[in-house]
């Protein structure tokens, strides 16, 4: 049985004393604690395996090697890929959708093409593409919300074309949590010949995802997000797209030959096999080793166990922060459609002056857009605060916010 | 220019979501201090439980926070930020 206060044992942060007060970190959309498991995986790699991969006879290596290769093999099997030969590892999710932007953009998107992305999207879902926009001169179009958030079906229908190169979507909002229906999704586009990328950030620690369910053509998402190490991000990609794009970044790793024409005085250059291919230069091996064990821990806990236990928490402060009159929360009421991530505000303050209020009791949460602009427009507020649960969260904590809530506006109302 | 920002401010910077607000996080040791002079320079418009003072200096409003952290609004850049604290806490 799932049991949160015994998932805390495993994290030392959660123990720390801020302002007199236990922490309650609640920003776990930003970036997830680190389990004792994954801080001892780290500090073994270091201690007893530390060299640089492939292309080296000596032991260390080989295991430097063989981990890095197996947290590949992991990550595949954690979202049910083919193969290792699927899974890229970048910095961060960012990082992935650049790489898709520029390998496979570049390549396939010209001036009368179109991309599909969507108004709940985050800045990295946005600026890759209108980056390349500039360079290729292609439309970029966003698909509307509804009042509650969710996304317009019809406006999605409406704005798909013929013209429609590729849709990038969230799985799910980082700001409303809302989960997006991504089969639906992927079906409308396959049916257009367009092709999906689909931002994983905010699903993939927190629910199952099977990939080949889904069969979206990309999906990027984040290490450090799921209990891992930053500076691990993870591009997936179908093997015949992957095969059929150029490299992102060119260095060592990435080539099979780098060989000098004298006659012609050029280099004649053979990429990699996929996955290196696109892995250019010494990658971050400690942070495969960590990763390793994160995806290890999640699957032990059961990513379903997670995804239940994060909606009845989800609905508990729902109904906690209800009563609260000021407070205006944003995003649909029906918890079916949202994850584990509440976004609201409180009348007379700012996201910024609430969120610094609730860190006196050393509770955190994320003030300000949240790298979702475009989403808070919609909304038509500057900013919000957000408060986001993972697997260690216990209801003891969203009752601290909402009496923390509740002080605060008392204090508000003098 | 910078030397009162030196003693009392630990760091700041811009934040997001709000048009050209900037958050302050005060030197842990000088916090009563820094706190005391800006409350004797700027006007204050709301206090809020002795835990926060909005308030008013020349055209700019911040939100101070007993805890050592102020949040600026309306300020263009950071010298601007840098001179106006240059002011209120010499």
């Amino acid at each position: 049985m799932f049991d949160p206060y015994r998932v805390r044992e495993d994290f030392p942060i959660l123990n720390r004393v801020i302002n007199g007060y236990k922490v309650a970190y609640l920003d776990n959309a930003a970036t997830s604690q680190k389990p004792i498991q994954v801080i001892n995986a780290i500090k073994e790699f270091y201690e007893k395996h530390n060299a640089n991969v492939h292309r080296a006879v000596h032991t260390l290596s080989q295991e430097a090697t063989e981990i890095y290769e197996d947290a590949h093999k992991e990550v595949a099997n954690f979202i049910n890929a083919d193969s290792m030969e699927e899974i890229i590892f970048v910095r961060n999710t960012t990082e992935a959708i650049n790489l898709i932007a520029y390998s496979w953009g570049l390549k396939n998107l010209d001036a009368e093409d179109e991309i599909l992305i969507t108004l709940m999207d985050h800045h990295s879902n946005i600026v890759p593409w209108y980056i390349l926009s500039k360079i290729k001169g292609f439309k970029l179009r966003f698909i509307e919300l509804n009042r509650d958030g969710t996304l317009k079906h019809d406006d999605f229908e409406n704005k798909i074309s013929e013209k429609t190169k590729i849709v990038c979507i969230p799985h799910v909002s980082n700001v409303l949590g809302i989960i997006n229906d991504v089969k639906y999704v992927v079906k409308v586009a396959h049916e257009r010949e367009a092709l999906v990328l689909l931002d994983g950030a905010q699903s993939v620690p927190h629910m199952p995802v099977d990939i080949k369910d889904i069969d979206a053509d990309f999906l990027v998402f984040s290490g450090h997000k799921m209990l891992g190490p930053t500076g691990i991000g993870i591009l997936y990609g179908k093997k015949d797209l992957l095969n059929s794009m150029e490299p992102f970044l060119g260095g060592g790793d990435m080539i099979n030959e780098v060989r000098y024409n004298q006659s012609a005085d050029r280099c004649d250059i053979e990429w990699n096999d996929l996955p290196w291919k696109f892995e250019a230069g010494t990658p971050h091996v400690a942070g495969a080793a960590g990763f390793i064990v994160a995806l290890e821990y999640l699957k032990k806990v059961g990513l379903e166990n997670i995804h239940k236990y994060e909606g009845e928490l989800t609905e508990y402060a729902l109904k906690k922060m209800e009563g609260i009159n000021s407070l205006s929360i944003y995003g649909p009421k029906n918890c079916r459609l949202r994850s584990g991530i509440i976004a609201f505000n409180i009348e007379g303050l700012s996201s910024h002056e609430l969120a610094t209020f609730l860190n006196g009791y050393s509770i955190m949460v994320r003030s300000g857009h949240h790298c979702a602009q475009p989403l808070h427009q919609t909304m038509g507020i500057p900013s919000s605060t957000r408060a986001s649960f993972y697997l260690y969260n216990t209801e003891e904590e969203i009752d601290r916010l909402a009496d923390a809530l509740k002080e605060i506006e008392m204090m508000m109302n003098g | 220019m910078d030397k009162m920002v030196n003693r009392y401010i630990k760091k700041f910077e811009k934040i997001c979501g709000e048009e050209k607000s900037y958050l302050v996080l005060l030197k842990y040791n000088f916090v009563h201090e820094a706190i005391d002079k800006i409350l004797s320079k700027g006007e204050v418009v709301e206090t809020f439980h002795g835990m926060m003072f909005k308030i008013k200096y020349r055209d700019k409003e911040m939100s101070v926070f007993r805890s050592g952290r102020i949040i600026f609004k309306g300020v263009e850049d950071s010298e601007e930020l840098k001179k106006l604290l240059d002011d209120l806490l010499a």
